[in-house]
């Protein structure tokens, strides 16, 4: 039996309000002398252990639950469950650091976030639900037929996860060791045991169950210190209208002194480059057929839900790409307004503590101490002792995390949007976690190895699957915890690169077949994946350095992609009268769906 | 044959509503991104107003093309009767 919409939303809603209460708590703790450590500690283990609990609350033995989440839900609790999948660090920590560190160029990446949102609620989220398919592979192998289709779909679905995976496990890792101060290891370990146990228990139900309360905490981990800065600087709690008059203020600040902040040096979660068109189009492409944001789709009760399930998407993420700008606006002038010409013994505890996270450099050396800061600036000529704001350069991975104490607010909110990050993390982590395990035990094993394989051992399969690649992704998270803070580009890149042109020609073409579709994903995906090799190891191709980061690297295999699939499509035979006909029922939202859904597990 | 001509009118319309709300939303954002730099002029909010068109107007517009898309093809849907029961 489906389960009631208010079993996913009502847990939710009630821990989200207890959440609350616990922040209002602690920040009166905090007025009294509550010590920081304590503090991040509890905010950041309540929420872990809560979301550990939530999950394991969720775990199921009903295959069209764990895979499905019982096809239940309302459109707005699955739009906000597809947000919390899709923000990742890349959309919370990303946007604000793109912005401190290129200015408005990086509108391409809130602009990119949305467009591929609306693709994904016009073009192919109705379609997908329809299908009754699992998964993008699923997907692909009803529309096109055969077992190829799904083994290539697999190639390009799996290692494009399994990269968003790791990045977003390292980034919760680095995040947990920041706010309950344990080993890195340690905090690896339960950033992992968090995703595993939502996942492997109770697959998309309980992926869901937390995801809407994640979004909550996100969302008010973003929002209130922002409209907090909003409303003391400038009267109104608007950060996005008030972040303007803080950039102005700053200009206007820095050149009366004649001083501005040292350029921010590039860290992990905004490695974009100067491509704004370019990041636009690959963002949009690869959010509109990312894996794990697309299967979302298959989670509510029909077609029509899923259009609106994706709208609420695009709303709910807008919310907090349009409040990330603020963080940089507001410490660029809390810093230049009350910092400048501060003696360095006085300056406040964030810039030491970001500074031992390598995120905070004054005269060129990570402010780790009050000695290393001096030793460093007394080299240098006209150094009176006090800080020059032109000598202090901050990280773009700081500046949202680090943007309430620059601005002068108390820890806790701090506390806050580090846990708000992590919990972004968490969400983007399970919710791939899932979908890498639904594609390897539903859509790859009982879509190509044995089709006759009982639901029973198809979710054995798919819970092993799960356990074993979040445990692949963790082991590979902890031998390079840095550097993968910034491949989750590359999934994004893999994902428009090799799936976008198959995904939207299968349902707007009909005369797309299975070879075209295979041709599309190979020269696309290879495409794609040869040009992210030769940014990260240059030299790689014979002619010479391309101007393609990790994310623009899908510009060319997408339209490449899509000539290949076509161009394929046209000289082999036309999809077969079944084809044609399943394309078609997937089309019509009303009718028999196409795959008797529960009754095929 | 009436259903079947039917539904392939209800289909050329659900492509021409997909491709007027992906298409003006794509301009819409292409259109942004070139003017998003634009530092010349009155301020709105303090941003210029290219700026407020792309981080502010622009996001907005199309998360409201997303909802009127929905109403939209759901009221499409109904009238040639291919809704979900």
């Amino acid at each position: 039996m489906a389960a009631r919409p208010s079993s996913h939303g009502r847990p939710a809603v009630l821990f989200a309000a207890a959440f609350v209460a616990l922040v209002v708590v602690l920040s009166l703790l905090d007025h009294f002398g509550l010590p920081p450590g304590v503090l991040s500690a509890t905010v950041a283990g309540t929420v872990l252990v809560t979301l550990a609990a939530l999950g394991i609350n969720g775990s199921t033995i009903q295959a069209s639950e764990f895979y499905l989440a019982g096809r239940s839900l309302s459109p707005a609790l699955n739009g906000i469950a597809t947000a919390a999948a899709a923000i990742s660090s890349l959309g919370f920590l990303g946007i604000g650091g793109a912005f401190f560190a290129t200015g408005y160029a990086a509108t391409a990446i809130v602009l990119g976030f949305v467009l591929g949102l609306l693709i994904l609620t016009v073009a192919v989220a109705p379609y997908f639900r329809k299908s009754s398919a699992f998964g993008i592979a699923d997907f692909l192998g009803l529309r096109y037929g055969g077992r190829g289709v799904r083994v290539v779909a697999a190639v390009v679905v799996i290692p494009a996860l399994l990269i968003g995976l790791v990045s977003a496990l390292a980034v919760a890792a680095f995040l947990t060791r920041m706010l309950l101060a344990v080993p890195e290891g340690t905090a690896l370990a339960i950033a992992t045991a968090v995703v595993l146990l939502s996942v492997a228990l109770g697959g998309l139900r309980s992926v869901t169950r937390t995801a809407a309360l994640e979004y909550v905490i996100l969302a008010v981990a973003i929002a209130v210190p922002a409209a907090v800065v909003s409303f003391r600087e400038y009267g109104w709690p608007l950060p996005p209208l008030a972040f303007g008059e803080a950039l102005r203020d700053a200009a206007l600040l820095a050149n009366a002194s004649g001083k501005a902040l040292a350029a921010p040096f590039a860290g992990g979660f905004a490695p974009l480059g100067d491509n704004s068109f370019a990041e636009m189009i690959v963002l949009a492409a690869g959010i509109a057929s990312f894996p794990h944001v697309v299967l979302r789709s298959a989670a509510t009760r029909g077609a029509d839900r899923a259009r609106r399930a994706g709208a609420w998407a695009l709303a709910a993420v807008l919310f907090v790409a349009m409040m990330a700008p603020t963080y940089p606006a507001f410490a660029r002038l809390v810093i230049l307004r009350e910092l400048a010409d501060s003696p360095i013994e006085s300056l406040p505890d964030w810039v030491f503590t970001f500074g031992n996270l390598g995120l905070v450099k004054l005269c060129g050396v990570a402010a780790t101490s009050v000695d290393a800061v001096l030793g460093a600036c007394s080299a240098l000529p006209g150094f009176t002792g006090n800080l020059t704001v032109s000598d202090l350069a901050i990280g773009t991975d700081a500046i949202v995390l680090g943007g309430p104490a620059m601005a002068g607010l108390p820890y806790v909110a701090t506390a806050l949007i580090a846990t708000g990050a992590l919990v972004a993390c968490l969400a983007a982590a399970k919710a791939m976690a899932f979908a890498l395990a639904s594609a390897i035990g539903h859509d790859l094993y009982a879509g190509v190895i044995d089709a006759h394989a009982s639901a029973g051992r198809q979710l054995i399969i798919t819970r092993l699957a799960a356990a074993v690649t979040t445990g692949f992704a963790a082991w590979f998270a902890a031998g390079a915890q840095s550097a993968a803070f910034g491949v989750a580009p590359v999934a994004i890149a893999l994902s428009a690169g090799g799936l976008f042109p198959a995904l939207i020609l299968g349902i707007w073409w009909r005369r797309a077949n299975a070879t075209g579709a295979i041709a599309g994903m190979v020269a696309g995906g290879m495409l794609t994946a040869v040009l992210i090799v030769e940014h990260r190891f240059p030299g790689f191709l014979p002619f010479g350095r391309l101007a393609f980061d990790d994310l623009t690297a899908g510009i060319l295999g997408l339209p490449v992609g899509f000539l290949a699939a076509v161009a394929a499509s046209l000289v082999s035979d036309p999809p077969s009268d079944e084809r044609v006909m399943t394309l078609d029922a997937i089309r019509r939202p009303g009718g028999t769906p196409f795959v008797q859904e529960t009754e095929s597990l | 044959m009436a259903r079947e001509a039917g539904e392939a009118g209800w289909w050329q319309q659900t492509r021409w509503l997909a491709a007027a709300i992906v298409g003006g939303s794509a301009a819409l954002a292409l259109i942004a991104l070139t003017v998003a730099a634009d530092g010349d002029g009155p301020v709105l909010f303090g941003l210029p107003p290219g700026a407020f068109f792309a981080l502010i107007a622009a996001p907005l517009l199309i998360a409201v093309a997303a909802f009127v898309f929905a109403g939209r093809q759901q009221a499409l849907d109904r009238r040639y009767d291919v809704a979900e029961d």
